[in-house]
C-alpha cells in the first residue's frame, strides 16, 4: 500500500500542499483530481521523490520513504505531465538510458526495449531522434520508460494528453491489467471521463487540501455527473454560465 | 491604419528575434541574464584590445615616420590597414557563426507566427533586421576599437592621405568587409538548407557550424600575422589574393586614389566575392521565403537514421551516461561547436609556437638549432592540454534539455554516483591527455628520438593533473545541470586564465624540456614519479567526494561580494 500521511509542502510563505493524507491499495487505481494550482503536481513530485516534503511522510508497504529514498524510487514508475525527454536521442537510446540507470542488465534490455517499441507502436520510428516525434509518441516513450523496470507503483500525471484514440484505448487497457496484477496506480488528471473509466476511487484536492474522496461505481454517465457535481461543490468552483456569457460579451464588444 | 501601427509587428518581431539571438535555448532566465553580461564583457574587451593595439603601434610608427625614406612606412601601412580590416571581419564572422541557429526563421517561428495575422514578409524582414542590428553592435564596436589605430598610422609625414580621409575610407571599406563576412556565413548556411535533403540539413548545418568555428579560430594566428606580410604586399604577391581582408584593402587603396593594377585586381576579386555571397545569401532567403510552409512542415516527417553506438559495460549506470554523453557530443550543434571552437584555440596556439620557432624550416631541411626545435616540441603539448581540457569541460557543463533531467534525479543513488560521473572524467582524459599525447608524441620523437617516450609520459602526467584541476568542483552528470555563464567578469577570468597558462605553461614545458634534453633522464623520472603520486592522490580524494556528495542539477552565481581575505 502507498500511503501519504500529513504531506505538506511550503514554498516560503506559500503553502502549496497542506496536510494531504490518502492511500492507494494494491490493485487500485486512484484518480487525483483538482483545479489548476490546487497542488496536484507538487504532491506528485513529492510522491515520486523529486521534491522533499516540508513535513509529513510517504510510506510504501509499511516502509517510510525517507528511510531509503533510493530503494523507494526504484519501485516507482513515473510519467510526467509534459513529455520532457532528451529529444536528441532515439527512443531506443532513451529507453536504454533509463533502463541502465534503473540497473537493468543489458541482456534484459536488449530483449525488452525492441519489444516495448513494437507494442507501443514506435518501431517504425526507432531510428529517428525524438525531436521528430509528436507529443503522443513522446508520451508513449515515457510510459514505456516508466514500465521498463516493472515498478510496484505507477504515478501518472495527465498521461492521456496528446494521445490519439488508439493509444488512449491501449493505455486504458494497460492500466487496468497493471492494477489487476496487484500494482498501485496514482493517476493525476483534470478529466472526469478518464477517472470514471480508469479509476476505482477519486481523491479531490482543493487549495492544497484533500476536499473529498469518492468511490467510483455505477454506470458511466451518472457516475461522471456525480463526480462532476461533487468536484464543483468541494472545490468551490463558480457557476460558469455567467462567466462564459461575460467572455463572449467581451470578445463580441 | 497609421504607419506607426502598421510598423508595430515589424518592430515587435525585430525586438523578439534580436533577444532570441542571445538565447541558445539552454539557459534559465538567470543564465540568460548572465550570458548578456558576458557579451557586454566581450564587447568591452574588444574595445580594450583596440587601445592596446594603439599603444603597441605608437612606437613602431614613431620609428617609421622618423625614417629617412617613406618606403618602410608605405609597406607597413598596407599590411596594417589589412589587419585593421581583418580583425572586425573575423569578429563579425565568429559572432555570426555562433548565432547561426537563428539566421533564418525556423520551425518555431513558423508554428507560432504563421497562424497570426502577420505577413510572411514581415517575419523575414524582422529576422533580417534583428540579425543586422546584432551584427551592427559588434561591427560598430570593432570599428570604433580599430579607429584610433587607423588614425595613428595615417598621421605622419609620410602619410599620403589626411587622417580624416583615411578614417572615412577605412569605415567605407571595412564595414562592407565585415558585412561580407556576415553574408558569407548566411550564404553557406542558406545553401545547405536549400540544397540538401531535409533529413540531412540539421546534421549538415551543425557540422558546418563546427567546421567554420574551427577554421575561424585556426585563422586567427594568420590574421594576427598580417603585419608581417608587408613584404608580400609590397612585392604584390599573388598569394595575398587568397586572403579576403587583402581584397578589401585593395578597395581602400582604389578609393583613396592609389589604384595600381595589383590593388585594382584585389578590389575586383573583393567585389566579385561580395556579389557572389550576396547572391547566394539573398537567393537562399528568397528560396526559404517561398517554400516556408513546405520546408517547415516537411521537417516534421523526417525519419533520420540516427547513428547509434552502444557500449557494453558490466556497470550499467556508467555505460548509460557514457552513451548519453557521446550521443550529445555527436548530435548537439551547440556542444560540438563549443568543443571544436575552443579546441582549435589550443591547436592554433600550439601550431603558432611551432611556426615561430622555425619548425617549418627544420622540416624542410633548414639548419635550425636543435635546442630551438626541442624547445618548440616541449611547449607544444601545454596549450593542447590546457585548452582542450577547458573546451571539453565547458561543453560538458552546458545543459541540453534541463527539463528532462528529472530522469537522472529520480534514479540518483549513492551506489552509482561515481559511475554516473565517470563519463566526465573519461571525456576530459580524452581531451586533456589522449589527444595532446597523440598529436605531440610523433613530433617529440622526430626531434629527440627515444627520449620522446619519457616526454610522452610527462605529457600524460601533466594532462592527468590538469584533469584533476578541472574536476575539482565537478559534481554533475554531463549536460544535466543548469549553467550560469560569466560567474566572474571577462577581465577577471581572462587575467586568471592568462596567469595559469603562463605559469603552468612555463613549468610544464620546462619539465618536458628536461625530459627531452637533460643529459640524464633521472631528474625527469623523479619529478614525474612525484607528480604521478600527486595525481593519484587527487583522483582518490575526488572519487571519495563524488560518492559522498549529491549530484548538482542547478548552477548558482557566486555571492555578490567576494572576500579576498587579505587580512
Amino acid at each position: 500500500m502507498l500511503e501519504l500521511r500529513g504531506l505538506t509542502k511550503r514554498y516560503g510563505g506559500h503553502l502549496a500542499v497542506d496536510h494531504v493524507s490518502f492511500h492507494v491499495d494494491r490493485g487500485e487505481v486512484v484518480g487525483y483530481l483538482g483545479p489548476n494550482g490546487s497542488g496536484k503536481s507538487t504532491t506528485v513530485n513529492m510522491v515520486v521523490g523529486l521534491l522533499e516534503p516540508t513535513s509529513g511522510s510517504i510510506w510504501l508497504d509499511g516502509i517510510r520513504h525517507s528511510d531509503d529514498p533510493a530503494a523507494y524510487r526504484g519501485r516507482i514508475g513515473y510519467v510526467p505531465e509534459e513529455p520532457y525527454l532528451y529529444t536528441h536521442l532515439t527512443a531506443t537510446e532513451y529507453l536504454t538510458l533509463v533502463g541502465r540507470l534503473r540497473g537493468i542488465a543489458q541482456a534484459r534490455l536488449d530483449e525488452k526495449v525492441p519489444e516495448l517499441l513494437r507494442l507501443f507502436l514506435l518501431w517504425d520510428s526507432r531510428y529517428s531522434t525524438m525531436a521528430a516525434y509528436s507529443k503522443g509518441m513522446r508520451q508513449r516513450v515515457l510510459l514505456a520508460a516508466a514500465l521498463l523496470h516493472n515498478p510496484d507503483v505507477l504515478v501518472l500525471d495527465e498521461p492521456f494528453s496528446g494521445l490519439d484514440v488508439n493509444a488512449s484505448l491501449l493505455f486504458r487497457a494497460l492500466l487496468g491489467m497493471f492494477a489487476s496484477a496487484g500494482r498501485m496506480i496514482l493517476f493525476s488528471t483534470h478529466r472526469f471521463d478518464m477517472v470514471e473509466k480508469v479509476c476505482s476511487r477519486a481523491v479531490i484536492l482543493s487549495a492544497g487540501r484533500v476536499a473529498a474522496e469518492h468511490a467510483v461505481a455505477g454506470d458511466a454517465a451518472s457516475e461522471r455527473d456525480a463526480l462532476e457535481r461533487l468536484f464543483v461543490r468541494v472545490t468551490a468552483q463558480e457557476d460558469y454560465q455567467p462567466i462564459a456569457r461575460r467572455i463572449l460579451d467581451l470578445v463580441q464588444a | 491604419m497609421t504607419s506607426a501601427a502598421a510598423n508595430r509587428p515589424f518592430a515587435l518581431l525585430t525586438r523578439h528575434f534580436f533577444r532570441a539571438l542571445f538565447d541558445f535555448g539552454v539557459f534559465t532566465q538567470e543564465g540568460a541574464d548572465a550570458f548578456v553580461r558576458l557579451i557586454l564583457g566581450v564587447v568591452s574587451l574588444i574595445a580594450t584590445f583596440g587601445l592596446l593595439l594603439v599603444y603597441m603601434y605608437a612606437k613602431k610608427y614613431a620609428a617609421l615616420f622618423a625614417a629617412p625614406t617613406g618606403q618602410p612606412y608605405a609597406e607597413a601601412l598596407l599590411a596594417d590597414t589589412t589587419l585593421a580590416i581583418a580583425l572586425p571581419m573575423w569578429i563579425v564572422a565568429v559572432i555570426t557563426v555562433l548565432v547561426s541557429h537563428s539566421l533564418f526563421p525556423d520551425e518555431t517561428d513558423f508554428r507560432v507566427l504563421m497562424p497570426l495575422p502577420v505577413d510572411r514578409t514581415v517575419i523575414f524582414r524582422s529576422k533580417l533586421a534583428a540579425l543586422a542590428a546584432f551584427a551592427a553592435l559588434f561591427t560598430a564596436t570593432a570599428h570604433a576599437a580599430m579607429s584610433p589605430l587607423v588614425m595613428l598610422i595615417s598621421a605622419g609625414r609620410w602619410a599620403p592621405d589626411g587622417v580624416l580621409l583615411s578614417l572615412l575610407a577605412f569605415w567605407a571599406v571595412s564595414v562592407p568587409a565585415s558585412l561580407f563576412a556576415l553574408v558569407a556565413v548566411v550564404a553557406v548556411n542558406g545553401a545547405l538548407i536549400a540544397l540538401l535533403p531535409r533529413g540531412r540539413v540539421h546534421a549538415a548545418v551543425a557540422a558546418m557550424r563546427s567546421a567554420m568555428l574551427g577554421a575561424l579560430v585556426l585563422a586567427l594566428p594568420l590574421v594576427l600575422a598580417l603585419p608581417a606580410q608587408s613584404g608580400r604586399l609590397a612585392e604584390q604577391s599573388r598569394l595575398m589574393m587568397l586572403a579576403p581582408p587583402a581584397w578589401f584593402m585593395g578597395v581602400d587603396r582604389v578609393l583613396l586614389g592609389h589604384g595600381e593594377r595589383y590593388f585594382a585586381e584585389l578590389a575586383r576579386i573583393g567585389g566579385a566575392a561580395f556579389a557572389l555571397v550576396a547572391i547566394v545569401g539573398g537567393w537562399s532567403y528568397v528560396w526559404l521565403y517561398r517554400r516556408f510552409d513546405r520546408v517547415m512542415l516537411h521537417a516534421l516527417g523526417v525519419s533520420r537514421r540516427a547513428r547509434s553506438r552502444r557500449r557494453r559495460d558490466n556497470r550499467p549506470a556508467r555505460a548509460a551516461v557514457a552513451d548519453f554523453t557521446a550521443a550529445t557530443l555527436r548530435r548537439s550543434a551547440l556542444h560540438q561547436g563549443v568543443v571544436i571552437a575552443l579546441s582549435m584555440c589550443g591547436v592554433a596556439l600550439a601550431v603558432n609556437g611551432a611556426i615561430r620557432s622555425g619548425m617549418a624550416g627544420w622540416l624542410s631541411g633548414a639548419n635550425v638549432p636543435a635546442r630551438e626545435i626541442v624547445g618548440a616540441v616541449s611547449w607544444m603539448p601545454i596549450p593542447l592540454i590546457v585548452v582542450l581540457g577547458v573546451a571539453a569541460r565547458t561543453s560538458l557543463a552546458l545543459p541540453i534539455e534541463p527539463k528532462a533531467n528529472w530522469v537522472f534525479q529520480l534514479t540518483e543513488r549513492d551506489a552509482i554516483r561515481g559511475d554516473q560521473l565517470h563519463a566526465a572524467e573519461r571525456v576530459l582524459t580524452l581531451f586533456a591527455v589522449v589527444i595532446p599525447l597523440a598529436l605531440t608524441a610523433p613530433w617529440q620523437w622526430l626531434a629527440a628520438g627515444p627520449r620522446a617516450v619519457l616526454a610522452a609520459a610527462i605529457t600524460a602526467i601533466i594532462g592527468l593533473l590538469w584533469v584533476e584541476a578541472l574536476l575539482r568542483d565537478w559534481q554533475r552528470i554531463p549536460f544535466t545541470c543548469s549553467y550560469m555563464p560569466g560567474k566572474h567578469t571577462v577581465a577577471q577570468s581572462s587575467l586568471a586564465a592568462f596567469g595559469i597558462f603562463v605559469v603552468g605553461g612555463a613549468i610544464g614545458s620546462g619539465l618536458e624540456f628536461l625530459s627531452l634534453r637533460a643529459p640524464s633522464p633521472v631528474p625527469a623520472v623523479v619529478i614525474g614519479s612525484v607528480l604521478v603520486l600527486l595525481a593519484a592522490l587527487m583522483r582518490r580524494q575526488r572519487r571519495a567526494r563524488w560518492r559522498a556528495t549529491p549530484l548538482a542539477f542547478d548552477d548558482e552565481l557566486p555571492p555578490d561580494v567576494v572576500r579576498f581575505r587579505l587580512d
